[in-house]
């Protein structure tokens, strides 16, 4: 105070703040922006960060310090996004983890869904399921094959199943998709909708019919019957179909073939042979399928 | 009543609205202040569809898997179950044992379950049955609303019960 | 009935109010705690009745459990009871619409193929009488209650009784 009141050396005093503040913002600038600058580097590599908060952040990067990539990379997936951002594993699982943190994931569940992925893509003994006989969604040649066990009154199989009959339409050279009935015991309207695919088949309009009871909200007989009469089907010959005896022993088949896969409800997704662990949405499969893909062709 | 008494319907009916807007304002400040500190925020417009989805289990309910001691400690009190088919039951199988045939496609009739349940009246049930068969069907029972149904441990050959010794 | 009779008749009824009023704002204080503590949890569950379109379940979510609590706070204390108990007999009345839709779908809640275990149990005829039961008890402290013997009355007293000072 006194320099103020005497009036000499204000300037002075001024100098040594102002020098000593820019001191401190250098220092700030040098040891922060780094850290700064590296985090950003980081998510600039992770596909969709553009749509994550700051507390998805926090969850993520803790993820990507505590798990470790599975392919493409023998690191934890920070370190990997450093070191080899250029790797599609790396990047896909990144991917995935920013999908599961934006549907409210914590890092424990998120942590859990990388360990489902991985043994989703390289499970200790894949399955062969038999498919012939089957009607194909795609081309039978693709690299990848679905086989889905499913039910036409689960909810989750109106998600999976759809989406999967969309990618295999848009791209059947990529992928294939096979179904299997696995009709759950304790939905009334499951066995009725299996047999009606059966039969549908049996006139060559399996995949029509399946589209059509998945499009229903509801599955009572007259659902059905509809659904019939939309596919185009001989309704007597369809009646029939369905009360036969092999139609019901063709369900059996398939679901024991199921159960023996250790399929324990629906859908139960075989990609390759690889039981599908995660979630059963459209963009997720995708995913995986391109996982899958990439793997057959080596280049994962 | 507690309303004052001279004032015109007009002025308690105002009053009342005012109340209501306060008490669903009020909530309002405290929600939008409360999730604006929260690390764990939610947006306020949802972006994402929400999973509310899981697979559907064929089994709404586990049995519990026993081991041979287990039978072997409760022999008085044990009501065998046999899950293999018809034929299979008849040409063998545990002495005192109920065939309740496994069905891939269909639980178990209602019928069928009534009378377990009225013939297992105070014993444990133990399901038996080749390749996992005796898991599915305790399973099932225990979805259907059965107390208590246990199985033998697959791995464990049920024939060796049959060798002399139990029960 | 005389005058004296018919006062005494009221009496009762609004005693019987009491307890009603506190059960009810005790259930929605009790309601709201996990909610606000979880409100993802909540919005899941909101979510599982596939009722309401998407953008509309988070600020739902997000603001009713407060409502509850607040409202829940001022049943118990007795205070703004009419206008805590309106809001309660509301929200009753949209759950009760909502169970309803959810049940008029016919979904099969209790198979174990929802996410929201808790949000799946919740749809179900018992949870209708259920609802329907706290629908009453809120109107009953509506129609009878007239915060008596709550903090409505013991203001309304202490005014008049400044009022004569």
């Amino acid at each position: 105070m006194d320099g103020f009141r005497t009036g000499i050396n204000v300037t002075t005093q001024f100098k040594r703040i102002f020098s000593c503040a820019a001191l401190v913002l250098t220092a700030f600038c040098l040891l922060v922006l780094p850290v700064w600058a590296d985090g950003n580097g980081i998510w600039a590599q992770v596909p969709g960060a553009e749509r994550l908060k700051a507390a998805h952040k926090e969850v993520l990067t803790e993820v990507f310090a505590k798990a470790n990539c599975y392919a493409g990379c023998p690191d934890t997936i920070a370190n990997c996004l450093k070191d080899a951002p250029e790797e599609p594993a790396v990047r896909r699982l990144a991917g995935f983890a920013v999908r599961r943190a934006l549907k409210g994931g914590t890092v424990e569940s998120i942590l859990q869904d990388i360990k489902n992925r991985a043994l989703s893509a390289y499970p200790p003994k894949p399955v062969k399921p038999d498919v012939s006989g089957l009607p194909a969604s795609g081309n039978p040649k693709a690299k990848v094959r679905v086989v889905a066990y499913s039910d036409f009154e689960c909810p989750y199989c109106n998600v999976a199943l759809p989406a999967l009959r969309k990618i295999t339409r848009e791209r059947p050279d990529f992928a294939v998709l096979y179904f299997k009935n696995f009709p759950i015991k304790s939905h009334k309207s499951s066995i009725p909708s299996s047999t009606a695919v059966v039969a549908a088949d049996k006139q060559g309009k399996f995949w029509e019919m399946h589209d059509c009871l998945y499009a229903k909200t509801e599955l009572a007989e007259s659902d059905i019957l509809d659904c019939a009469q939309k596919v185009g089907l001989d309704l007597k010959t369809f009646e029939t179909d369905r009360k036969a005896k092999n139609t019901l022993n063709r369900i059996r088949k398939e679901k024991k073939e199921g159960i023996s896969f250790d399929v324990i409800g629906t859908p139960g997704l075989f990609v390759n042979g690889k039981f599908y662990v995660g979630p059963k949405n459209y963009d997720d499969l995708l995913d995986r399928l391109e996982e899958e893909r990439d793997i057959v062709e080596g280049r994962q | 009543m507690s309303y004052p008494t001279g004032k015109k319907m007009d002025d308690v009916m105002k009053r009342f609205f005012i109340r209501i807007a306060i008490l669903l304002g009020v909530p309002l400040l405290l929600a939008v202040a409360v999730n604006l500190f929260r690390p764990t925020s939610l947006d306020w417009i949802a972006k994402e569809a929400y999973e509310i989805f899981q697979d559907c289990p064929e089994a709404t309910a586990q049995a519990e898997e026993v081991q041979v001691e287990f039978v072997r400690s409760h022999a008085t009190s044990l009501l065998w179950v046999d899950a293999r088919s018809e034929e299979l039951f008849a040409v063998k199988h545990l002495p005192g044992a109920v065939n309740v045939v496994y069905d891939t496609l269909f639980p178990v009739a209602e019928e069928d379950l009534h009378n377990l349940q009225s013939i297992s009246k105070g014993k444990t049930v133990v399901v038996y049955g080749e390749g996992g068969i005796g898991k599915l069907l305790a399973d099932d029972l225990a979805s259907q609303g059965m107390v208590g149904v246990k199985y033998l441990n697959p791995q464990f050959d049920w024939k060796t019960l049959l060798m002399g010794e139990m029960p | 009935m005389s005058g004296h009779e018919k006062k005494r008749f009221y009496g009762i009824l609004t005693m019987i109010a009491l307890p009603l009023r506190v059960y009810i704002g005790v259930v929605f204080v009790l309601a709201s705690l996990y909610k606000i503590y979880d409100p993802y949890a909540f919005a899941l569950s909101i979510a599982t009745y596939q009722i309401l379109p998407l953008w509309v379940i988070n600020p739902f979510a997000l603001l009713l459990p407060w409502v509850e609590l607040l409202v829940g706070i001022t049943m118990v204390l007795g205070y703004w009871t009419r206008e805590s108990a309106a809001l309660i007999s509301g929200m009753m009345v949209m759950f009760l619409i909502a169970l309803t839709l959810a049940l008029t779908k016919d979904l099969q809640m209790s198979c174990g193929c929802f996410a929201s275990q808790e949000a799946a149990d919740e749809i179900g005829v018992h949870t209708i009488y259920r609802d329907l039961a706290w629908l009453g008890a809120a109107l009953w402290t509506l129609i009878f209650d007239d915060g008596r013997f709550g903090l409505d009355g013991w203001l309304s007293y202490r005014n008049k009784r400044n009022h004569a000072v």
